[in-house]
């Protein structure tokens, strides 16, 4: 089955459940790969994962169309995911080793660098910028997921946060300084001047 | 908007190229199939319509959650409430403090003004007793006169001159400062000394200058407040003027009544002087003899004069009180007639020396002209009607009714009592001229004035 997002949904909107879990299918891997950069919990992701497609047929009858139907359901994964994250009993502070963002980096960079020594200079790295997002704020940080790391326009990211183009521009460049100035105050200036390595 | 250069936050290479590309583990087909599986079991279970309606929403970041809580809304004033809204721009810390240095330089000002204004009122009254003045003061006057405002060169020009003048010129200092603001009356009125000869109302205008004015860490700090307190600025102004005007009215009107009560005085000397002589029916006019019977009686009407105890109506007090009595509306004549107490007090006939007629007093009292020709027939029903009972009881068991002839003399008594009919040459005659004796009228100015009665038996 085929089509596009508004053929999809206004199918399964009249009742096709075949053509809802082709937007599952097309969607998952995003709305899993999102939901662990915010929850840094692979369990939770996709449990956030899964309640956000339920969400999202449950509310097919609101969906008035002036949206895409994936930013639609970035939405409600990233209401979700910070119902989730503040549901918690306690905050996570520090970039633990089992952190799925981590483990995926180590499951890549092993495949492809053979040097032990840029393996574990790779991952040092990683763990800084971990912490570095992990020490922006809320915003800042669903922000950069979003425009950085999934890849969404600013016009989407906007679509998907509720706020204008130019706060999300704005965020993502203020996410960015602080990220820059965290990771330098931990010695990585050289090299990012130097341009890595 | 951006003050760095999108290129100097660019994180390096590798960081950059984490970001975008970030690796997470890859999960196999089998495990994405079956989490699909799992949402699609969980989708044919799902009703349209069961999501709530926040997780559509945009979403809300805890910063501005807090920032929210942590800066409410501003509470909106009452809508159309302009006061509250200066209320509310004055609630702010600037505006007070420009209200507050705005008054404070108004204050200053007139303490200024008004103190070289009291320097010289000081000196003007040193001048004026001829006490010794020092040099340091007649040096320092000129100028001082010189360099004041209005209220201070006017005060310079008072010198030498009366007590009076002086405090009229600061009675009407107090009231400029009115005008002029605050602050001044309340320095005009704690500054200029108070003489005994100062107008009520300039005392009042201090009072309220000192009410009006701002004390010292407060501030007036709305104009409706402001408002409030010219109001009852100008409420006491005109209570004292009111009270000036009484007093002018009451010196001015104090001769008028003690002319009143001599007046009164030499009436009742003169109907006490005039000789309780019984007058003669008037045998003239037919229209004097009023047939009781063809007016309805009105038995129950009150006869103040008839039912007062004749011990409290001293002869000399009931005759002095005629001419007052004759000065009111003839209708209401009985409740007229009643005694005025001081009035009676006042003219003591043993204490009254003899008047003649020549004297202005006797003219004003001698006021026949203005009773009336003779009694209202209301008046004479309500006075038979007050006998009537005890008349009807006396000829009681009789048949036939009677007839009386009853004479009133100008004083009002019943003068005569002529029986006619059954009741005549009975003991019935008597009885009824005791009682019809006891009827009452108002004075009146005819010498006699007779009415013909009908006495039915009970």
């Amino acid at each position: 089955m085929s089509g596009t997002d508004r053929e999809l949904v206004d199918r399964a909107r009249e009742g096709d459940g075949e053509a809802f879990g082709v937007i599952v299918r097309r969607y998952q891997k995003r709305i899993y790969r999102l939901a662990v950069h915010l929850l840094r919990d692979a369990a939770e992701a996709e449990d956030v994962t899964q309640d956000t497609f339920v969400r999202a047929y449950g509310a097919l009858d609101r969906f008035d169309g002036r949206s895409e139907p994936f930013t639609w359901m970035y939405r409600i994964a990233v209401n979700l995911s910070l119902n989730a994250i503040r549901s918690r009993k306690a905050k996570r502070t520090a970039t633990t080793p089992d952190d799925p963002r981590i483990e995926g980096l180590l499951i890549e960079r092993r495949a492809t660098h053979a040097d032990p020594a840029a393996q574990t200079a790779d991952h040092q790295m990683a763990l800084v910028l971990c912490d570095g997002l992990d020490q922006l704020s809320e915003t800042l940080r669903t922000t950069l997921i979003l425009v950085s790391v999934d890849g969404l326009s600013h016009a989407e990211a906007a679509e998907v946060l509720g706020c204008p183009e130019g706060t999300v521009a704005w965020r993502v460049h203020e996410a960015r300084r602080k990220l820059k100035t965290f990771m330098d105050d931990r010695g990585y200036a050289e090299r990012t001047l130097l341009g890595g390595g | 908007m951006f003050p760095e250069d999108p290129k100097d936050l660019e994180l390096g290479e590798e960081a950059e190229e984490l970001l975008s590309h970030w690796p997470l583990s890859e999960k196999s087909p089998a495990e994405w199939d079956e989490l699909a599986a799992r949402i699609d079991a969980r989708i044919k279970i799902t009703e349209l319509g069961s999501t709530p309606d926040y997780l559509l929403d945009a979403p809300i970041f805890e910063e501005q959650d807090v920032q929210r809580r942590s800066h409410p809304r501003m509470k909106r004033p009452s809508a159309g409430s302009l006061a509250a809204l200066a209320k509310a721009s004055l609630a702010t810390p600037g505006a007070a403090d420009a209200v507050h240095s705005e008054d404070t330089e108004r204050e200053a000002l007139a303490r200024s003004l008004l103190s070289l204004a009291v320097k010289a009122r000081a000196e003007t009254q040193d001048s004026g007793t001829a006490q010794q003045r020092s040099p340091e003061t007649e040096q320092r006057s000129p100028g001082g006169y010189s360099s004041g405002s209005a209220q201070s060169s006017g005060s310079a020009q008072s010198s030498g001159s009366a007590q009076s003048s002086d405090s009229a010129q600061s009675s009407s200092a107090v009231l400029s400062g009115l005008v002029n603001g605050p602050s001044m009356q309340f320095l005009a009125a704690r500054q200029a000394p108070a003489t005994s000869a100062e107008p009520p109302i300039a005392s009042a205008v201090a009072v309220v200058s000192e009410a009006t004015s701002p004390k010292p860490g407060s501030s007036l700090s709305s104009k409706s407040e402001r408002g409030m307190w010219f109001g009852i600025a100008f409420g006491l102004l005109g209570m004292a003027a009111a009270g000036v005007m009484y007093i002018t009215s009451t010196q001015h009107s104090a001769p008028a009544a003690s002319a009143i009560a001599m007046a009164d005085g030499a009436t009742a000397r003169t109907a006490a002087a005039e000789p309780a002589t019984p007058v003669p029916p008037d045998p003239t006019p037919a229209g004097a003899l009023v047939n009781i019977e063809e007016v309805p009686l009105a038995e129950a009407a009150p006869a103040p004069l008839a039912t007062l105890p004749k011990a409290a109506l001293p002869k000399d007090a009931a005759l002095a009180r005629h001419p007052a009595a004759a000065a009111r509306p003839s209708t209401r004549a009985p409740a007229a007639a009643a005694p005025s107490p001081a009035a009676a007090a006042d003219t003591p006939a043993s204490a009254a020396p003899p008047a003649g007629p020549s004297e202005p007093g006797m003219m004003m009292a001698d006021s026949h002209s203005s009773l009336p020709d003779h009694p209202s027939s209301g008046a004479v029903q309500a006075a038979v009607g007050t006998v009537m009972g005890a008349a009807r009881a006396c000829v009681a068991g009789q048949s036939a009714a009677s007839r009386a002839t009853v004479s009133f003399g100008s004083d009002g008594k019943v003068q005569s009592v002529a029986v006619a009919g059954p009741a005549q040459g009975t003991n019935a005659e008597p009885c009824l001229r005791n009682a019809l004796s006891g009827a009452r009228v108002q004075p009146f100015a005819r010498a006699a004035y007779s009415v013909n009665l009908t006495v039915r038996p009970q």
